[in-house]
C-alpha cells in the first residue's frame, strides 16, 4: 500500500533533491529527472514504432529517427542549400544570442526603472503592452521596410520578441521587494541609491533571471519568422526551404536542433539561477 | 540624552477613491531614556503606524515626532558663547524627518536580506556607512554574540529557524549603535517556548545596552512582562486609552526567573485587567 502511494507521489514529482517524497507532504516533492529521461526515451521509441517499425506514418508525414540521423550526418558534410549544418546553426545562434544580449542590456534596466519610477513606468507601459501581444509575423513587413533585408531586420524582430517579457519580469522583480527590507535599509542609514542597488536590484534578481529564461524562449520561437525573408543561412531558412521541397527529414532535423539548443541553454540558465539566487523560493 | 516624543500626533491615511482613515488621533507618547515602552491593542489601533512614525517611514499629518534633549545634561560643562544648535529656535528639540541609524528597527517579518550570510546581514549598515572590513566584522561579531549566534555567522539566512532569524534581526538593529530600538511585534511568529526565551534575551540586551525601546505586541502577558511603561491603544480612531507604569521587567532582571514573575498574583491580576480592556475593544470592533 505504502509503495503504491509512493508511486503516486512520484508521478507528481518535481526536481528537488533535498526533499524526498512524503506520503502526505506537499504535492510535487522529490526528484523527477529519471521520469523525464524515461519520457524522452519513450517518445523516441514511439517515434520509431510509428515510422520504421510499422510504417503507420509515411516518411513524407514523419520521417523515421534513423532517416533524420542519416540526414544529420549528411548535412554536416554536404550541407543543405549551400551551407553546412554547422553554418546554419551558427548563423541562427548568432542572431538569437545577439538579440538576447541586446535585450538584456536594454530590457533589464528599463524594467527596473519602470519598477522604481512612476514616470518611466507611465512612459513605457503603453507601447510595451500595445506591441507585446502582436505576432512578430504581423510587423515583420514593417521591420523589413524600415531596416531592409539585412541582419539588422532579423535581429530586431527577435529582439522585440525577447524585450517585452524581460521588461515585465524585471519590473515585477522590483515590485516583489518586501517593504520591510527597504525600510530596514533606510533605518540603517542607506541612501536612496544604496537602497536601489544593494536591496532592490538584488531582490529582483530571481525574477530578472526568470525573464531571461522566458525571453530566450521567445527568441527561438521567432527565429523562423526572422529568417523567412532574404536569409541564405540559418536553421529557420533551412526548415522553410526544405518544406518547399517536401524534405520532411530536414524539417524534423531543424526542429530537433532548435529544440535541443534551446533546452541546453535553459539548463544552463537554471544552473546559473542556482548559483546566483540560491535563496529563490526559500524565503 | 534625549527622549523620543510623539506630540499631539494625528495621522490620516488618505487613498484616492475611498474615505480617509484616521489611524491616529491626538497621540502623546514619550519614550524616555532607559524606558521600555510597550504598545498593545486590538488590530487596527494604529500601533504599527505609530512605530512607523517614530522610525521616520511616515510623517505625521499633524503634530510632531521629535527628540527632546535633556537640557540639564550638557549645559553646565559647555560654556555658551553665542547662539548654537543646542539652543535652536525649537529649544532642545530635533525633529525626526526620516529614517536614520539612530533608531534601529526590528520587523515582524525578519526582513533580512537572503543573499547575505548572517554576519553580512548584521554588518550591512556598517558597509553602507563605508566602515572597513575588520571594523564591520568586529562590531557584527559583538552583536551576534549578544544574541547568542556566534556559531552561525556564516550560515545562510534561509537555513535558520524563525527564532534565530529574529535574533539576527535584533543584532542587525543594534549594529549602528542606535539610541532607540523600535520593535514591531518581533516575536509574533515564534512558537511559545522560543518566544519566552527571546523575551528574556531582549530584556537582557536592554539592560546591557541601556537603549530605550518602543515595542509592539499582541500578547498581554508579553507586554506586562517587558514594559516599564505600557500603553493600551484603541481603534477607530487609533488612540492611547490607558497608560500603566510597570516594574515586572526589573523584577525579572533581578531574579532571572520569568515563570515566577509571570505566575505572581500581582502579575495575573494586572494581566486580567489589561485583557479586559483589550477584549472590550476587540468586541466593539
Amino acid at each position: 500500500m505504502k509503495k503504491q502511494l509512493k508511486f503516486i507521489g512520484a508521478l507528481f514529482g518535481r526536481s528537488d533533491s533535498s526533499a524526498e517524497m512524503e506520503t502526505y507532504g506537499a504535492p510535487g516533492q522529490g526528484r523527477s529527472v529519471h521520469i523525464s529521461i524515461i519520457t524522452a526515451l519513450a517518445l523516441i521509441v514511439l517515434w520509431y514504432v510509428v515510422t520504421d517499425a510499422t510504417g503507420i506514418m509515411p516518411p513524407l508525414f514523419l520521417p523515421s529517427p534513423f532517416a533524420v540521423i542519416d540526414k544529420f550526418i549528411l548535412t554536416q558534410v554536404d550541407g543543405y542549400g549551400g551551407a553546412t549544418l554547422l553554418e546554419h546553426t551558427a548563423w541562427s545562434m548568432w542572431r538569437v544570442f545577439s538579440a538576447f544580449f541586446l535585450a538584456c542590456a536594454t530590457a533589464i534596466p528599463i524594467g527596473i526603472m519602470m519598477g522604481v519610477s512612476r514616470y518611466v513606468r507611465g512612459a513605457f507601459d503603453p507601447p510595451i503592452e500595445f506591441y507585446r501581444p502582436i505576432p512578430p509575423l504581423a510587423y515583420l513587413p514593417l521591420v523589413i521596410i524600415w531596416l531592409g533585408i539585412d541582419e539588422g531586420a532579423k535581429i530586431l524582430l527577435i529582439y522585440l520578441a525577447i524585450f517585452a517579457p524581460m521588461v515585465l519580469n524585471a519590473r515585477a522583480g522590483v515590485r516583489s521587494v518586501a517593504i520591510e527590507q527597504i525600510h530596514a535599509a533606510y533605518s540603517m542609514g542607506a541612501s536612496k541609491w544604496q537602497v536601489l542597488h544593494q536591496v532592490i536590484l538584488k531582490a529582483a534578481m530571481p525574477e530578472i533571471l526568470t525573464g531571461m529564461r522566458i525571453g530566450i524562449g521567445f527568441g527561438w520561437t521567432t527565429l523562423v519568422a526572422a529568417e523567412m525573408v532574404a536569409a541564405e543561412k540559418g536553421l529557420g531558412f533551412m526548415i522553410l526551404s526544405a518544406a518547399n521541397f517536401l524534405s520532411s527529414d530536414v524539417v524534423v532535423m531543424g526542429i530537433v536542433i532548435i529544440g535541443v539548443i534551446a533546452y541546453l541553454f535553459d539548463l544552463l540558465m537554471r544552473y546559473i539561477e542556482r548559483l546566483v539566487v540560491p535563496w529563490k523560493g526559500k524565503v | 540624552m534625549s527622549n523620543l516624543v510623539a506630540r499631539a500626533v494625528n495621522f490620516v491615511y488618505s487613498t484616492k477613491g475611498s474615505e480617509p482613515v484616521q489611524a491616529l488621533k491626538d497621540v502623546n507618547l514619550s519614550v524616555d531614556e532607559g524606558q521600555f515602552v510597550v504598545a498593545i491593542g486590538a488590530s487596527g489601533c494604529g500601533k504599527t503606524t505609530l512605530l512607523n512614525l517614530f522610525a521616520g517611514f511616515l510623517q505625521p499629518t499633524e503634530g510632531d515626532i521629535v527628540y527632546v534633549n535633556d537640557a540639564t545634561a550638557n549645559k553646565k560643562t559647555v560654556p555658551i558663547k553665542g547662539p548654537g544648535k543646542d539652543r535652536g529656535v525649537v529649544f532642545g528639540e530635533d525633529p525626526i524627518l526620516g529614517p536614520g541609524s539612530d533608531r534601529g528597527v526590528v520587523f515582524q517579518k525578519h526582513a533580512l536580506l537572503p543573499w547575505l550570510t548572517v554576519i553580512e546581514n548584521v554588518a550591512f549598515g556598517l558597509k553602507l556607512q563605508g566602515k572597513s572590513g575588520k571594523e564591520r566584522r568586529d562590531i557584527a561579531m559583538r552583536n551576534l554574540s549578544l544574541v547568542g549566534l556566534d556559531d552561525f555567522i556564516d550560515h545562510k539566512i534561509y537555513h535558520l529557524s524563525g527564532g534565530m532569524q529574529q535574533r539576527v534581526g535584533i543584532a542587525r538593529a543594534l549594529t549602528s549603535n542606535p539610541s532607540t530600538l523600535l520593535m514591531d511585534e518581533p516575536l509574533g511568529a515564534l512558537d511559545a517556548l522560543t518566544r519566552e526565551n527571546t523575551q528574556e534575551l531582549i530584556l537582557d540586551i536592554w539592560q546591557k545596552t541601556g537603549k530605550k525601546v518602543f515595542f509592539i505586541t499582541h500578547s498581554v502577558e508579553e507586554a506586562l512582562f517587558m514594559a516599564t511603561k505600557l500603553v493600551v491603544m484603541s481603534p477607530r480612531p487609533g488612540r492611547i486609552t490607558h497608560t500603566f507604569e510597570l516594574d515586572f521587567c526589573h523584577q525579572y532582571l533581578k531574579i532571572k526567573d520569568a515563570r515566577k514573575i509571570k505566575s505572581d498574583t500581582q502579575f495575573i491580576k494586572m494581566r486580567e485587567r489589561v485583557l479586559e480592556i483589550v477584549y472590550s475593544d476587540e468586541k466593539a470592533a
